[in-house]
């Protein structure tokens, strides 16, 4: 019976893989100023995971049809290049969400189309089928967007008690430190603390009852021995 | 032939982390006596919440960690001191908490806990309290006040003497109020002459090495002589710019961390003296009056290089050779933490 939920709880991380286990954000440590920088807020949070889906989701699925065809030092060139090329529609469209994003960010925008899951994602799907990498693609975007969401929330309600813009919260103290990057650091390092010490109690559940079942096995065939 | 075999450390001291952290502590006490006869009991709750949210987030780490809860480490309840000690006497409660929950939630346990930390907890709480809570961290009261439990609009603000100095004036203080503390400040840091006899007290104890401070306040003299306002002598200077702000409170107690501070003698005098001259600057530069926190925090972020270096320069001629900027008394460097 223990074993059944440890074979589910894999298969659902092996399926999740990219979203809740192997993050390329918290897991993996990659884009972390991408993660920081924007999510001061819901806004920036919205604004950069659009133009990563426009951006990041195309280059991966373009690197897998190419393949290994091209040296490695041109994939680092081109990859990118590809990414700088989809960033002006994406930039259109972040203009409809929110037209000052652009000043707010500044340089942090264009590190959606040069940055380490980028290079991490095109090296990764290289030997995959195109409808595959474009499933880790989708699967690694959505795996960030979460992850940048939940610390837009949280320092949002933390340092303004507002959600895009609607305040919710008035005469409760407020954190500013939380908007700076050394408060997003401290955020994202808590969450990864925080999600590393779910997935060990799960783990640690399951080897608990695995072994409690192992304890009681002997003494079941001694009675049963008995019984003879 | 001992056939025995013991686990390191082989070096023994009879000085450990308990008594270097109870002679801190007992060196606290008479500041909360000072603090109470001039502010009244409102100094003695901000301590006591202080200290016990330190306490109960250390042990709660440690719970969570899945250590072993150590009762008799006090190093919680000096950093808890620490904090109390610096932030205004009218401050609201909320800030207390918030720098000590900081102080050991991000400062401490992370780093592995009680003589792990890189960055000085207490240290790292102040300049987390100063960047959230500007407002509330620099609005003190006048001295023999004595301040109502709940604040209330009777109740004065006054700006202390250092931000006076910082907008580039001279604060009108005499010699007896400076070494009285009589000045509007944090609860506990400005009382000049407790603090030479509380040092003295941790110096013969051995639980500050004399030439940390040293070094310290000579670079702080150093600067302060050189950027002195219009019209004020040196020394006048000099005094002004120690004793009118909590800079002299942090050289004994935030400096002399055992963990974050260097190893040899020689890298501790660097690190004194470096340490000194960022307070001036950040003082000079930066918009917040406790510029010392920030500065102690640049600084031990550089301890291991300043180690580093040391050992290159003294050991690169001759490796084998006993280190000759070692201090005797460092083998029981570790275990403790403020």
């Amino acid at each position: 019976m223990k074993l059944a939920f440890a074979r589910k709880y894999r298969r659902f991380l092996r399926k999740t893989s990219g979203i809740f286990y192997q993050n390329p954000i918290l897991t993996l440590g990659l884009a972390l100023p991408f993660a920081v920088v924007p999510s001061y807020g819901l806004t920036g949070v919205a604004a950069v995971s659009l133009a990563m889906l426009v951006c990041f989701v195309p280059t991966v699925w373009i690197a897998s049809l190419l393949g290994c065809k091209l040296d490695r030092h041109w994939r680092a060139v081109l990859y990118p290049l590809i990414s700088c090329l989809l960033l002006i529609p994406a930039k259109s469209l972040v203009a409809m969400i929110s037209p000052s994003i652009f000043d707010t960010l500044g340089v942090y925008f264009s590190l959606v189309c040069v940055n380490s899951l980028l290079i991490y994602a095109v090296e990764k799907v290289q030997l995959q089928k195109p409808v595959k990498s474009l499933v880790f693609a989708l699967k690694h975007w959505l795996g960030a967007t979460l992850v940048v969401l939940l610390c837009g929330i949280i320092r949002e309600l933390l340092a303004n008690g507002s959600l895009w813009g609607v305040v919710l919260f008035k005469n409760t103290p407020k954190l500013p430190i939380v908007q700076m990057a050394l408060g997003g650091f401290f955020l994202l390092g808590f969450l990864a603390a925080f999600f590393r010490f779910i997935h060990r109690s799960i783990l640690a559940f399951t080897l608990k009852h695995e072994a409690a079942a192992e304890h009681q096995e002997p003494s079941s065939k001694k009675r049963g021995e008995t019984l003879r | 032939m001992n056939p025995s075999i013991h686990h390191a450390p082989y070096i023994r001291h009879p000085n450990s982390s308990r008594t270097i952290m109870s002679d801190t502590f007992i060196a606290l006490v008479p500041l909360y006596f000072m603090s109470y006869f001039y502010y009244g009991s409102r100094v003695i709750l901000v301590g006591a919440v202080s200290i016990l949210t330190c306490l109960l987030t250390d042990w709660l780490c440690s719970y969570l960690l899945y250590r072993r809860i150590n009762l008799r480490d006090i190093s919680a309840a000096v950093t808890g001191s620490i904090i109390s000690m610096l932030v205004p006497p009218s401050v609201e409660l909320y800030v207390v908490v918030g720098a000590s929950l900081f102080a050991i939630l991000v400062a401490k346990a992370p780093f592995g806990g009680t003589g792990h930390n890189i960055f000085n907890p207490a240290a790292a709480g102040l300049a987390f309290a100063t960047i959230c809570w500007n407002s509330q961290m620099f609005r003190y009261t006048a001295p023999l006040q004595h301040l109502p439990i709940n604040l209330n609009e009777t109740v004065t603000f006054l700006q202390r003497p250092t931000a006076t100095l910082k907008l580039g004036g001279v604060p009108s203080l005499n010699m007896t109020e400076l070494l009285l503390g009589k000045f509007p400040g944090p609860i506990g840091s400005t009382y000049t002459l407790i603090l030479f006899a509380c040092l003295i007290y941790l110096i013969t104890r051995r639980a500050v090495k004399w030439y940390l401070p040293a070094s310290y306040i000579a670079a702080v003299s150093v600067v302060s002589a050189l950027h002195r306002s219009f019209g004020v002598g040196p020394l006048e200077s000099i005094l002004n710019e120690l004793f009118s702000g909590s800079l002299f409170f942090i050289a004994v107690y935030i400096l002399n961390d055992p963990v974050t501070t260097p190893k040899y003698r020689v890298a501790r005098v660097v690190y004194g003296f470096c340490a000194g001259v960022l307070t001036m600057l950040y003082r000079y530069v930066s918009p917040f009056e406790l510029s010392a926190v920030f500065a102690i925090l640049s600084m031990n972020a550089l301890t291991p290089a300043i180690d580093c270096l040391c050992e290159w320069i003294f050991w690169r001629e001759n490796p084998s050779a006993a280190n000759p900027a070692t201090s005797d008394s460092d083998a029981v460097k570790g275990g403790q933490s403020q």
